[in-house]
């Protein structure tokens, strides 16, 4: 692979490593994420998360010392980064209510760019993004990426509470909140989907590398589409 | 609970206390679906507990935190409580902790409100029965709404199961619980790691952080530990958001440029952007669920080879009374 990466302990019985010069941070993470599976069926690693642009992995040190942990690591990491991005595992549309009412930071989006708030729905809208990894929280999805006009940095300090289906904006990343949860990403929209299938084998509608288009709908649409989801 | 068959319940909710919950062993491996740890906030005194009835250690228990439920027995049931310092009672008569008891059918167990330590833990003959996910033990998907809200209610009836017990009882008695365990006060010194933001660990940044103590806020629960610094001036001007998110853990401590800086608790989310300052050590993490509201907390910084060998050493101190006992 041609991306450089550093590698640091994170907790004394694991490792981070960051992938450096990245000319692609979709294709970066969602590599990240497909190694993050792979290394996961290996019995010494006891979780691994991947990030966007790195991945963190912790050992069972009643299984393998911290050298070889590392050594492992190390060389797992510089085989598994590809270049060639596999195609999409399916296509999936979400309809997202950007009114006021469930997009709370639309309109900040939209002074901070100078944009109408319509101009960025459609920004939203138009453009299939990936998803990239899951984390956060149990079936949260970062997608990305989206059109730059529509990049806006996280909130200073996150909110205590941001309802289940938000829609979040964290730089170039767009996101979904599978629960309430505390978050930090500016909301412009909701989703009434169900991220999260009760009681299945795969409880997430999404994984990585699939491709979404969000749809908007009005608060009608949203409503009804939320009803026949719960019934 | 709701959807317990009520032939099998052995403990009737009388009153649910503040916020009371079933918790099992914790989930391993399923951070990279976003899976956050789960099980009990304490699980070495949780370990404790089922350890005293002959339990594996991770049998589920019954989670009490600040003010615990009153619950009514509907048979002869045996059960132990070991964490927070709380008043137990059965039928009136004073409960110690720590100490097997029996509850006879009708019964009335009432655990009252912590006084040091946040969190206390019910353990009963055979565990408690908690609704399965299939992939991910216990904590039940039932609705997006109240993923993380299996409170107890008036009126749930809480299962016993049926589970083995561990393989060799460990006779516990107080001296060797209290070597496992410290005592619990209002100050809380926990052993930390540089996170990977941390800024260059010059002397000046250790004695910075090593000598700030931080007021635990009252907007705290399994998710993270909100922690107000006193004394210390947030000037961590190398420190600013990752560019992207990235892993962290229980016991990672967030400092958002400007905010509060937060400390990941056993429920915390697996991926965060704000710079992850500190990392707690492993063998400190149950603590962290005992931090309460107005409890005050220190760090004190390691370097990672003396961190490992405190692993190492703990580790095998715990597992000489709880056998299958691990930190991480």
């Amino acid at each position: 692979m041609n991306t450089n990466f550093q590698i640091v302990p994170y907790t004394e019985h694991g490792f981070l490593v960051r992938f450096l010069g990245i000319k692609d941070v979709i294709k970066t993470g969602i590599h990240a994420a497909l190694l993050a599976q792979k290394m996961n069926e290996v019995s010494c690693w006891l979780d691994v998360t991947p990030g966007v642009d790195s991945l963190a992995a912790r050992f069972d040190p009643d299984k393998i010392n911290y050298g070889d942990a590392r050594i492992a690591f190390e060389k797992t990491v510089c085989v598994s980064i590809g270049d060639v991005l596999p195609p999409p595992v399916k296509t999936l549309e979400i309809p997202v209510c950007y009114e006021e009412k469930y997009g709370p930071d639309l309109k900040l989006l939209s002074e901070q760019s100078g944009q109408s708030e319509q101009k960025l729905i459609d920004l939203h809208t138009y453009k299939p993004v990936r998803v990239i990894s899951m984390g956060f929280a149990p079936g949260f999805a970062y997608l990305g990426s989206v059109d730059e006009q529509l990049q806006l940095p996280r909130r200073r300090s996150p909110r205590i509470s941001v309802p289940a289906g938000s829609v979040g904006i964290a730089d170039q990343f767009t996101g979904i909140y599978s629960m309430q949860s505390p978050g930090g990403w500016q909301i412009i929209g909701r989703t009434p989907i169900n991220l999260i299938i009760p009681n299945q084998h795969e409880p997430f509608l999404l994984q990585p590398n699939v491709e979404v288009r969000f749809r908007a709908v009005d608060e009608q649409e949203y409503l009804a589409i939320e009803q026949e989801q719960n019934r | 609970m709701r959807d317990f068959v009520p032939s099998k319940a052995i403990l009737k909710v009388l009153s649910p206390g503040l916020q009371t919950s079933l918790q099992g062993s914790h989930r391993a491996g399923l951070r990279h679906q976003g899976f956050p740890s789960g099980g009990p906030a304490d699980h070495l005194s949780a370990a404790i507990a089922n350890s005293l009835l002959g339990n594996e250690i991770g049998a589920t228990v019954l989670e009490c935190s600040m003010s615990g439920p009153t619950l009514q027995a509907m048979g002869d049931i045996r059960a132990v409580l070991s964490g927070a310092s709380v008043d137990v009672s059965v039928d009136g008569i004073p409960i110690a902790l720590d100490e097997p008891f029996t509850i006879k059918k009708d019964g009335i167990l009432k655990i009252g409100a912590c006084e040091t330590g946040l969190r206390v833990y019910l353990a009963i003959e055979g565990g408690f029965v908690a609704p399965l996910l299939k992939r991910a033990q216990v904590m039940p998907i039932t609705d997006r709404r109240n993923f993380h809200q299996q409170i107890l209610q008036n009126g749930d009836l809480l299962m016993q199961g049926d589970l083995p017990g561990a393989e060799t009882l460990v006779a516990l008695d107080n001296n060797s619980i209290s070597s496992l365990r410290p005592s619990y006060s209002h100050d809380w010194l926990l052993r930390a790691l540089p996170g990977p933001e941390c800024p260059p660990l010059g002397e000046d940044f250790r004695s910075l952080i090593q000598s700030a103590s931080f007021d635990v806020q009252s907007d705290s629960n399994r998710m993270g530990v909100r922690l107000m610094p006193y004394s210390l001036q947030d000037n961590f001007d190398k420190v600013s958001d990752l560019a992207f998110s990235g892993a962290v853990y229980p016991g990672t401590l967030q400092w958002p440029v400007g905010g509060t800086p937060i400390l990941l608790g056993c429920d915390g989310q697996t991926t965060g952007g704000y710079p992850r300052i500190l990392q707690v050590l492993t063998v400190d993490l149950p603590l962290i669920g005992q931090l309460r509201p107005k409890d005050r907390v220190w760090f004190q910084i390691v370097d990672n080879q003396e961190a490992q060998e405190i692993l190492r050493i703990r580790t095998l101190m715990v597992q000489s009374a709880l056998p299958n006992f691990t930190f991480c």
